[in-house]
């Protein structure tokens, strides 16, 4: 008999269908499927989530899947997670328009998967380095909401801070 | 009719409010403050990166002032002070601050919550300066200058402290020898001091209390400074409490201390001394103004048995009640002949036994930490070598030794209220005795009942020992809590 899987819903209704050890790497669903499940799961479970459309779920359903063997260091150690650099191949995974990668983003923070979030973190963060406040608007599509006196003024203000 | 009016600056409400722009759910602008600050928090190692992303829009500029920009400032020098205090700290404090924008201090002021100094200026002494032959007029200049730039330094901080409602910590580090805060600095500033208010004092409203939660005074590297009112007194002069007052590479010396007096109000509730020394003590004890009302002392990275005397010096203000004690100090170990270090029980037993007595000038002492604590290392196990042919040969009349382990821990548990702390093992450790190896975190791993036979002696000895057992990560590993009241 095969092993009992767990169905994930998209927003827009779409089943996707996983093995336990794929949906675990979501901490969200590894607790929900522990606490209704004490013995082990022993049937399909299925499990909605309304934030996350089914473009975003696939995807983020791949990364499980690729990293499902992985193991990630531990959540204590900010530092280390700080200085690793992305990986190569979530590097390629991550290499989307913007909104998608905020949704996957956005995804991985409601279904807690760390790992996921800190590369997206990470590759956002090397979007900004390096780049001039225009040019970070012009990247990111950003309104410049400051009066020019205001920009100014905060110019002057962090002067201290430019050489630190 | 009473008319009300919201608390602000005039800044902030003459502020242009910015346009509503809506951005779509999956945009940058739009992701949840946490995650923004996951990634910011990348960019830290550059701070360029930091100052750009502030100017592209309120919100991100709101972010980094409030996360990385000004909740610690760090300021090396009087010249990045002063750069910093041009535009955020007023230097006119008069009427003409009420009528003039430009004087006020900027709001991020108070967002600031620790503020560390590095290598404040001093103001040159007479019999600090060194004369060069036919050089007096350059000198003079020079000295000027200097004194300018340290007037103006200690204006700008006084003013700082006076105006940041948020700062918790203020640090001054790598103090050069000479570095003093001048004595009569503002000294009716204070609340507390403004007792002699005289006529309008009745009607006048009291100011709120100003409480700083740490001070740290780090000596320059390479010194060991006398410390003196004047290392705090500007600092004294803003705020009517300090919570902590940390001092790293002083000499506390209680001749100069004890002889000091002011009608200042010092009110410091703990007094951390990290590799300080202790000296001078008078004939006749006088307690120290300035320690007046310490209620708790730690002692971290004591070297020897001469700076432990600073405990009584502390004491004799009568409200000591709460000691903390560095374990890993060096002048509690001794070098064995294999060039490892063993605690010394014969001449520390007894030490411990006198503080935890309750009794005489000890009486009010209701707390004893033990910070970095490391003996159950050596003394956690039963060590791997056959101790029976040397205690055969005893006699049963000889009193057993009391430089033990377990007599330590019996003396401890004299006090009303004993907290170890372990020290954090990061690497694995082997017995001095036997030379059994001990894993790193091996101890915190252990169950309650593990503990309660490790701390047999403390327990038995004293059934109103409360007792606190932590790791060196805070976890609660073993705790007695007794309802035994604490004198």
């Amino acid at each position: 008999m095969s092993q009992p899987k767990v169905i994930i819903v998209s927003s827009d209704d779409e089943k996707f269908p996983v093995d336990l050890k794929v949906a675990e790497k979501s901490i969200l669903i590894k607790n929900m499927v522990n606490d209704l499940n004490p013995d082990g799961l022993e049937e399909d479970f299925e499990l909605p989530t309304p934030n996350v459309r089914s473009t975003v779920l696939a995807k983020v359903l791949e990364w499980c899947e690729h990293h499902k063997d992985s193991i990630f260091s531990d959540d204590d150690d900010e530092d280390a997670k700080k200085s690793a650099p992305v990986d190569e191949w979530d590097k390629n995974f991550l290499s989307v328009d913007q909104e998608l990668l905020y949704e996957i983003m956005l995804a991985a923070n409601y279904l807690n998967i760390r790992p996921l979030l800190d590369s997206g973190c990470k590759i956002v963060a090397e979007m900004i380095r390096g780049k001039s406040p225009e040019e970070l608007r012009r990247t990111f599509n950003i309104v410049n909401d400051f009066m020019p006196e205001e920009e100014a003024a905060i110019r002057r203000e962090n002067e201290w801070a430019e050489d630190r | 009719m009473k008319k009300y009016q919201l608390i602000g600056r005039r800044k902030a409400l003459s502020s242009q409010s910015s346009k509503e722009i809506r951005y779509p759910a999956a945009h940058l602008h739009s992701l949840p403050f946490e995650i923004l600050l996951e990634v910011l928090q990348h960019l830290t190692d550059d701070i360029n990166n930091l100052l750009s992303m502030a100017l592209v829009c309120h919100k991100f500029n709101s972010i980094i002032n409030k996360a990385f920009l000004y909740n610690t400032v760090t300021l090396n020098g009087s010249r990045k002070f002063s750069k910093f205090a041009i535009s955020h700290i007023p230097t006119v404090r008069s009427l003409a601050k009420k009528f003039s924008s430009q004087v006020e201090a900027s709001s991020k002021v108070n967002l600031i919550q620790t503020l560390i100094l590095i290598n404040p200026p001093t103001k040159e002494t007479q019999q600090s300066k060194t004369k060069i032959a036919g050089t007096y007029d350059i000198e003079s200049m020079s000295r000027r200058g200097q004194d300018t730039e340290y007037d103006s330094y200690v204006t700008s901080l006084t003013n700082f402290c006076k105006e940041s409602y948020s700062l918790k910590n203020l640090i001054l580090s790598e103090l050069p020898p000479q570095f003093a805060f001048p004595i009569d600095s503002d000294e009716g500033s204070s609340n507390s001091s403004g007792s002699n208010g005289g006529l309008f004092s009745s009607w006048k409203r009291e100011k709120p209390k100003r409480t700083l939660s740490t001070l740290v005074l780090k000596a320059q590297s390479g010194w060991s400074m006398p410390f003196k009112y004047s290392h705090i007194s500007t600092i004294i002069s803003v705020y009517d409490q300090i919570n902590e007052l940390i001092l790293q590479n002083f000499i506390v010396d209680e001749g100069r201390l004890s002889s000091y007096q002011t009608t200042q109000n010092i009110e410091i509730e703990t007094l951390t001394l990290k590799s300080c020394a202790y000296t001078n003590r008078p004939t006749k004890r006088v307690p120290s103004f300035i320690f007046k009302n310490v209620n708790h002392l730690k002692l971290l990275n004591v070297s020897s048995v001469k700076d432990l005397s600073v405990i009584d010096f502390v004491k004799s203000n009568n409200n000591l009640n709460k000691l903390t004690i560095d374990f890993n100090s060096s002048v509690f170990y001794e070098s064995t002949p294999n060039f490892e270090r063993a605690f010394n029980f014969t001449r520390f037993n007894s030490f411990f036994k006198l503080l935890c007595s309750g009794s005489g000038s000890y009486s009010n002492l209701n707390e004893i930490e033990l910070v970095n604590f490391s003996l159950w290392d050596e003394h956690g196990h039963r060590h791997n070598i056959d101790e029976v042919s040397k205690d055969s040969d005893q006699d049963d009349w000889v009193a057993p030794s009391t430089d033990t382990f377990e007599t330590l821990l019996s003396y401890l548990s004299n006090i009303p209220s004993l907290r170890i702390m372990l020290k954090d093992r990061t690497m694995e450790t082997s017995c001095i005795k036997c030379g059994a190896i001990q894993s790193p975190g091996i101890l915190e791993t252990l169950g309650y009942c593990s503990w309660e036979r490790l701390l047999s002696p403390v327990i038995k000895a004293n059934e109103k020992c409360k007792i606190r057992l932590l790791s060196f990560s805070g976890n609660v590993l073993f705790v007695r809590d007794t309802t035994a009241p604490i004198k």
